[in-house]
């Protein structure tokens, strides 16, 4: 979404994760990892989104909001991207996905409903912070703007909307602030989250029941 | 470098000590306010619940900003009190090498080491739980499968984490890594370039790593004698 909102030309190199397209010894050399998205530019390789769209907003001078040369408005920003992984992510959207989909389904791990119950519970409060600690009464997170932490956090928390768990449900703010982040994105919103809702379908008909939210 | 900045804290905290190392080698002037954690007393704190609601520690406080979150506090001070450049380059590829690690970090040194930790000494200690012995060993290889990759990527070519000198990374990093001394776990065993990269960083952090580190080896030699 960055990329396509910044006009910055790139050549997309697809991988089908679900076939283990990062698993390959090709893609190892650009991410030793091997987790995406990561890129590539001559020699210069780049893993974690986070790092990626700090350098793409500095080296491309983009419009300041993304990414606020101002110190203090920046570290409101840094502040709400490290908060991310352990919290939007790993008690969030990741920990979601990962309870009801990923363990059960693709690695044939039984998850007990007391888990997975404790992962929905883990979503809610981790959107009870996001709105107290970062939307506040803003517009987006932290200030007014549309910046690289609010394209984090809609990558997250909008991936289980395709299994049926809209997180803007009985929260105004948030949904006042995931439509703001749609409408500043336009098109290129929808031509991310296409995939998704297609892979989606699938990862929503494999739930054993439809998840209560 | 005068300043206004107020810095909460207490050094028995990986990400804690990582900030107190930057403000001492620094030499950034701040007012220190510990707020002790296994007490519970940093709970009844209300600058700490103003800063950050959640609660947890580090936060700072500078005129009139706040933050939370040791990385983002990490980027803030380098860049305000333009502290040596090898901490946070102005170079943007050397930069994004740093940033690269300390978005890593969170889902691996800081969820590995944590993990454990929490498991085989915080829960123990403190809510008298027994320690399973196979979440225990799948919490060892979580740990060593990143301690590998550290040692393997990170440290691959450089003396420090994706760097020639230390920067932020390392000092993240490395508190993550000096805590399970605690616990009798050495994450340098068996890996060459992870021991001389915790040797360079004790050398060049010197006294401010020592002083910094004093509680680490207060909680270590209490466990060795439990």
């Amino acid at each position: 979404m960055f990329l396509d909102a910044n006009n910055i030309p790139y050549e997309p190199k697809y991988l089908d994760l679900l076939k283990g397209g990062h698993k390959t010894e090709e893609y190892k050399k650009i991410s030793p990892p091997q987790i995406v998205p990561a890129i590539k530019q001559g020699d210069f390789k780049l893993f974690e989104s986070v790092a990626i769209l700090q350098y793409l907003a500095e080296k491309y001078s983009v419009p300041d909001h993304w990414y606020p040369k101002d110190l203090q408005k920046r570290a409101r920003i840094n502040e709400y991207l490290h908060w991310h992984h352990m919290n939007t992510r790993w008690k969030g959207g990741l920990l979601v996905m990962l309870k009801f989909v990923f363990l059960p389904h693709f690695m044939k791990v039984e998850v007990s409903a007391e888990d997975q119950k404790a992962a929905i519970e883990a979503l809610k409060g981790t959107l009870d912070s996001f709105e107290k600690n970062f939307l506040k009464d803003n517009k987006f997170i932290g200030g007014d703007e549309i910046t690289i932490a609010d394209l984090m956090a809609i990558g997250e928390l909008i991936a289980v909307d395709c299994l049926g768990i809209y997180v803007g449900k009985g929260r105004p703010k948030v949904e006042a602030w995931h439509n703001r982040c749609k409408e500043a994105l336009g098109s290129h919103y929808d031509e991310a989250h296409k995939t998704l809702y297609q892979v989606g379908a699938t990862l929503k008909a494999s739930l054993s029941a439809p998840i209560d939210f | 470098m005068a300043s206004n900045l107020i810095f909460y804290y207490d050094a028995i905290s990986q990400p804690c000590r990582s900030v107190l190392m930057l403000l001492n080698m620094a030499k950034i002037s701040y007012e220190g306010k510990i707020l002790p954690l296994f007490t519970g007393e940093y709970r009844k704190s209300a600058e700490l619940a103003a800063i950050n609601p959640q609660r947890y520690l580090p936060v700072i406080k500078d005129s009139n900003v706040q933050l939370f979150e040791s990385d983002a506090i990490l980027k803030y001070v380098a860049d305000q009190y333009k502290v040596a450049n090898h901490w946070y380059p102005t170079d943007l590829a050397k930069r994004a090498r740093i940033n690269e690690y300390m978005s890593w970090h969170h889902s691996n040194t800081r969820q590995s080491c944590i993990g454990l930790f929490r498991m085989v000494y915080l829960a123990p200690k403190f809510f008298n739980k027994t320690v399973d012995e196979k979440q225990r060993q799948e919490a060892l290889d979580k740990l060593n499968k990143t301690a590998d990759f550290i040692e393997s990527y990170f440290l691959k070519d450089t003396q420090y984490i994706n760097s020639d000198n230390i920067s932020i990374a390392d000092l993240l990093a490395v508190c993550e890594f000096s805590q399970l001394i605690i616990v009798n776990y050495d994450v340098t065993q068996g890996r060459p370039k992870t021991a001389k990269w915790m040797q360079n960083i004790k050398s060049t952090l010197g006294n401010v790593y020592e002083e910094a580190h004093e509680i680490v080896y207060k909680y270590q030699k209490e466990a060795a004698n439990a």
